[in-house]
């Protein structure tokens, strides 16, 4: 079967994947822009930090691409 | 065009192929092709062969085999396959497999230079409720009787001499990308003049450096993210992002992953979701070295389960990705799994909202053009937006509960403006008919 994005049902772990009950699903919120504002600081030196990080492993893997051979 | 019963007599046939009297090399030659594409061999009951200009090989002619003394032409012999002995005039969409070309060369290794077969599911032996994906592009045949247009991948393979695997997934990548999203195409005059040589000579190629592939396709606007894995994975500050996460990514939004370890490429065009849970992953190994070493294959293109992968890749410290993306399209997949994944995150807005999700909840994200979103949803409200958007689809165990999207023409840094709707549940979504 055609694997679809937009097909929503999927279940995306297969396997002895289980569907949420309805009681897990009575409660599910949307989040709404206040919301997400108001958490976001908690993070704000993780994230800024990781961002550091991968711009290093970025500039790391660009120097080891440079003697990297394929043939 | 003549018909042949089997490929050796097409070989053995001087008005095609011009070593044709050595018979070792034809028997060489025959038991590597069927090899190679053993499925699509077996499925035909005759072969059509003709002399083809192509251009890869028109090139290579041009800028080596021109000057060699090989008996070779400027043209190769393309084999078309069909599965039921018919004539020519009775070819048509139902009875053709696509075709496969080859070179006029006396070495078996480098015999083919590309194959365009119809992409059959059956290959990969998919069973009717696993889940696949495998990029194609559409092509198209002309006999004199009729036009055939057919799903294929664009296969192409190194002569080892102007080209060595490098080369090849280049080309099968421009390709793919040049049909289905009107990228650069790139020609192997244009690849060739393009690479800094490291030996002072541009042919014969002594192999490309990663950062050659990098310039190559940065030069033609191809914007390619260079990966380096550690052990199939990335590790940032506590989190991972392994090898399956980003090529699934890059597959569900309609691209294709170079994938480099042990000196060789290979493409990766699809993944199959088998239904115990776990990952195969659909390869495309141009000279098949990789499929011989690693996966028990000798095809030119097979599924490989991810814990060969893993195999295959555990003695190598080095491994990298290469994935092309589109143009206008600057928020890259790392910066979304921050987004979502560091505290404070929009993981953690939807758990801290939803309790009881916060346990299982998991994501699948997908890049894809806005006004695709647009169409799909009635509801979403996309203003001042780029061309491309992430959809994030949230899962509580295995149930969709709803949807984010961000701006996929964002700034990395920007975690405010950059999302553009935090999480929409699924019973707010309204969906178009």
């Amino acid at each position: 079967m055609e694997y679809d994005v937009f097909d929503f049902d999927i279940k995306i772990n297969r396997g002895d994947s289980q569907k949420a009950t309805p009681d897990d699903l009575s409660n599910i919120q949307n989040v709404t822009r206040d919301n997400y504002v108001a958490n976001i600081q908690n993070g704000m030196d993780e994230f800024e930090e990781a961002q550091v990080i991968t711009r290093e492993q970025e500039a790391e893997a660009l120097s080891e691409a440079y003697s990297y051979i394929v043939y | 065009m003549k018909r042949f019963v089997s490929i050796k007599e097409l070989l053995s046939d001087g008005d095609y192929y011009p070593y044709y009297n050595d018979t070792i090399l034809v028997d060489e030659i025959d038991k590597k092709l069927l090899s190679r594409f053993e499925y699509h061999i077996n499925k035909s009951k005759c072969f059509f062969a003709e002399i083809y200009v192509e251009r890869e090989w028109r090139d290579l002619y041009s800028l080596h085999y021109c000057k060699t003394n090989y008996d070779s032409s400027d043209k190769v012999i393309r084999i078309h396959f069909v599965s039921s002995k018919v004539l020519q005039k009775d070819i048509n969409n139902s009875n053709y497999l696509g075709y496969i070309t080859i070179r006029p060369i006396p070495v078996a290794l480098n015999i083919v230079s590309r194959a365009r077969l119809l992409y059959c599911i059956d290959m990969y032996n998919i069973k009717k409720n696993e889940l696949v994906i495998n990029q194609t592009m559409n092509t198209s045949v002309n006999f004199l009787h009729t036009r055939i247009t057919y799903k294929t991948f664009p296969y192409t393979t190194q002569d080892s001499v102007v080209t060595v695997c490098a080369h090849a997934d280049i080309l099968m990548l421009s390709k793919y990308l040049y049909k289905n999203f009107n990228f650069n195409f790139l020609s192997i005059n244009k690849l060739v003049d393009s690479i800094t040589p490291t030996n002072g000579r541009k042919t014969p190629s002594q192999g490309l450096t990663v950062q050659n592939i990098i310039e190559v396709l940065n030069e033609n606007n191809y914007n390619p993210s260079l990966i380096r894995l550690n052990n199939l994975k990335i590790d940032i500050k506590n989190m991972n992002i392994d090898f399956k996460e980003i090529v699934d990514v890059t597959l569900r939004s309609g691209l294709l992953a170079m994938f480099v370890f042990s000196n060789h490429v290979v493409i990766i065009s699809g993944f199959i979701i088998k239904e115990n849970g776990t990952k195969e992953y659909i390869i495309f190994d141009d000279s098949t070295y990789f499929m011989n070493k690693y996966f028990d294959s000798s095809s030119y293109s097979s599924n490989v389960t991810f814990s060969k992968i893993q195999k295959a890749t555990e003695q190598y410290e080095r491994q990298f990705l290469i994935i092309p993306t589109f143009d206008r399209f600057y928020f890259k997949y790392k910066d979304l799994y921050l987004l979502l994944n560091v505290k404070g995150g929009l993981k953690d807005a939807i758990c801290k909202l939803n309790k009881k999700a916060k346990i299982d909840i998991a994501y699948e994200a997908t890049l894809i053009e806005t006004i695709v979103l647009k169409q799909r949803f009635e509801n979403i409200d996309l203003k001042n937006i780029g061309h491309f958007v992430w959809m994030v689809k949230w899962y509580l165990k295995d149930t969709f509960i709803g949807m984010s999207v961000v701006d996929a023409v964002a700034h990395c840094n920007d975690r405010y403006k950059s999302i553009k709707i935090e999480f929409i549940k699924v019973d707010d979504l309204k969906r178009r008919v």
